[in-house]
């Protein structure tokens, strides 16, 4: 793989020092995101960094998976969870897509599959969102040297996410309670670059209320990271998604 | 702050009318358009950026760039990638805020024409002649846009308009030329196209237009220069479409000329070509009877000169020297032997079926 900056080689060290076990790098021309990390787990010896070849700097991207290694194992033993979406969350959404408008049978067909799509996005942003915004001041106070990457990646993200507000499969269209995950991350988009227009356009989708207010629990919530899943359910209970998944211990 | 240009749709279903003033909350009524507007506009002005805004009756569109550059720069270079689509909102946007701006005009018309919507094109293109009667793009966009309508009769005038409004523009010239082809006006049609030529030496569509205007005003001067022109077309795009059509041309002239040799007629010299092949053909067997045939049609992509009898060809899969004619001639050959229903891209049925009988007796 590309030659990694020697801040991201001392974070991976970190990753190793504390969970006990290497990091093996596998290059995967499938991988939909620049890079990931998974875990070593059921007597695996080594956790697998799995990349895109890319031109772009593959740092910042490492950086941020690392983060979610290293806060799961700053947790004691009994205090580490995995995050367990529930296989009908699906069902949850159904009646969210339908409510106030009259669906034909196209949309009504459609209507099972993009809930379950809708359930997964919205599992993934309330999994990943709020963790990743602690991860994101982390990288910015400790690895100034990541910062140009950090923006453009968060930029980056940010027109994926505006891309949403529009998109529609016939009439159906993300429902606007689960778009408060989205909205809370472009206030705090706006806020780490010194931006300020990331946020315009979930304003006008009336989405910015509650953006803020997830923003506002939030900061209220101490940032270590034996309180990741408190905020978790915290926002989980301002959106109205509590039942969707369920914390199981986690097992090496 | 993002020095990237941004962009986001938002059904206008979505949009929180709370943030309008009262007048202006009715959906889709001109008030909530232009509100809309101004709200981007405002907010990202506030942030040290500009928006552009569009809103039709289903959502709104907004591109927004940092506040030094130019809008209608961006804008541009998309319709020059090729995204017209999404280019046209923003160019519409800016045409109702600044609906007196050419440019914006000029590049709204060309993009409906592109897309099929000649009226929108038309009425855009009028509009920036009427500001600029100088912009000879734009009366040959209107031109354009009226041809494609297949309205002739209308595509002339501001044709020649164009060509008035600024003699030395090449691209007008090469419409203008082109649409006097169309209506068989041959001599004012090379007049223009040689003035294109002057404006535009090195454009595959001039050069073949100017080749076409002389082969069809004709005379051995003219259809030599025409033949001249298709070669450099043949040789400098190859593979092109014009290429293509230039190899057709002079296929076809040549085809003419060798006719016109024997009075219309059959031509001896083939018919003893052919029937030589088909004895070749049996004697070497099919597949090498293949490989000969496809070699002089590769070579016929350069073009053979079947008017000229001297020996100038050879062949590595047969030996010996040959006019363009025997070539031509042993390739028609080969590929009805291979296949009746295939065409050479040239008639020589008639020579091919003497030759067969002659053979057959």
């Amino acid at each position: 793989m590309q030659r990694l900056r020697a801040v991201t080689g001392g974070i991976l060290k970190r990753v190793e020092e504390q969970t006990g076990k290497s990091i093996q790098f596998m290059r995967d021309e499938q991988l939909s995101m620049l890079a990931t990390l998974q875990i070593a787990r059921n007597g695996a010896d080594f956790h697998v960094l799995r990349y895109r070849p890319s031109n772009e700097p593959l740092d910042y991207m490492i950086a941020f998976q690392a983060g979610f290694v290293l806060r799961l194992f700053e947790n004691e033993p009994s205090q580490r969870f995995d995050f367990a979406p529930s296989p009908t969350a699906g069902g949850y959404v159904e009646p969210l897509l339908a409510v106030g408008q009259a669906l034909g049978p196209a949309d009504k067909n459609a209507l099972p599959e993009f809930a379950k799509f809708v359930a997964q996005w919205a599992l993934m942003n309330l999994r990943s969102l709020p963790i990743g915004m602690r991860i994101d001041c982390w990288i910015a106070t400790e690895y100034p040297e990541l910062n140009e990457l950090q923006r453009a990646s968060i930029a980056l993200q940010q027109q994926q996410n505006v891309d949403l507000l529009s998109y529609k499969l016939g009439k159906l269209t993300i429902p606007t309670p689960l778009m408060g995950a989205i909205a809370a991350y472009a206030v705090f988009a706006d806020r780490m670059t010194d931006c300020g227009t990331f946020a315009i356009p979930y304003e006008a989708a009336g989405l910015q209320g509650q953006g803020r207010e997830l923003m506002r629990l939030w900061g209220e919530l101490p940032a270590d990271a034996e309180n990741d899943c408190q905020l978790i359910d915290t926002w989980a209970a301002k959106v109205g998604m509590s039942n969707w998944y369920t914390w199981i211990p986690y097992r090496p | 702050m993002s020095s990237q240009p941004t962009s986001f749709k938002l059904p206008l279903s979505k949009f929180d009318i709370n943030l309008l003033p009262a007048d202006a909350r009715r959906i889709g009524s001109d008030a909530f358009k232009l509100a809309v507007s101004m709200h981007f506009a405002t907010q990202y002005a506030a942030k040290g950026q500009q928006a552009l805004v569009s809103v039709d009756d289903e959502e709104v569109q907004v591109l927004t760039l940092p506040a030094k550059s130019n809008p209608l720069e961006f804008v541009l270079s998309m319709l020059q990638s090729g995204r017209i689509k999404e280019a046209l909102p923003y160019l519409e946007s800016m045409g109702k805020s600044d609906p007196n701006n050419v440019q914006v005009l000029y590049n709204l018309g060309i993009a409906y024409s592109e897309l099929g919507q000649f009226d929108e094109a038309i009425i855009r293109l009028k509009r920036a002649v009427q500001l600029n009667p100088r912009h000879a793009h734009a009366w040959t966009g209107i031109g354009v846009a009226y041809q494609r309508m297949g309205k002739r009769e209308l595509a002339l005038e501001p044709m020649q308009k164009a060509a008035d409004a600024d003699p030395t523009d090449g691209y007008s010239r090469r419409n203008l030329g082109a649409m006097l082809m169309g209506l068989q006006r041959y001599d004012e049609a090379l007049a223009h196209l040689r003035e294109a030529r002057r404006a535009l030496p090195h454009d595959a569509q001039t050069l073949y237009g100017l080749a076409a205007a002389l082969e069809a005003v004709g005379g051995d001067i003219s259809v030599d220069e025409a033949d001249e022109l298709y070669q450099i077309v043949i040789q400098r795009w190859p593979g092109s479409d014009v290429a293509e059509r230039a190899r057709t041309a002079r296929t076809k002239h040549a085809h003419q000329n060798m006719r016109l040799r024997v009075g219309g007629g059959l031509r001896p010299d083939v018919m003893m070509y052919i029937a030589d092949a088909l004895d070749t053909f049996d004697k070497v067997g099919p597949a090498k009877a293949q490989q000969i045939a496809f070699e002089i049609a590769m070579k016929g992509q350069q073009g053979l000169d079947i008017n000229d009898p001297d020996q100038k060809y050879t062949l590595n899969t047969l030996p010996g020297k040959f006019s363009g004619l025997h070539l031509v001639s042993i390739m028609f050959a080969g590929m009805k032997a291979l296949d009746p229903n295939m065409d050479p891209g040239i008639d020589l049925k008639a020579e091919y079926g003497a030759a067969m009988e002659m053979r057959r007796k």
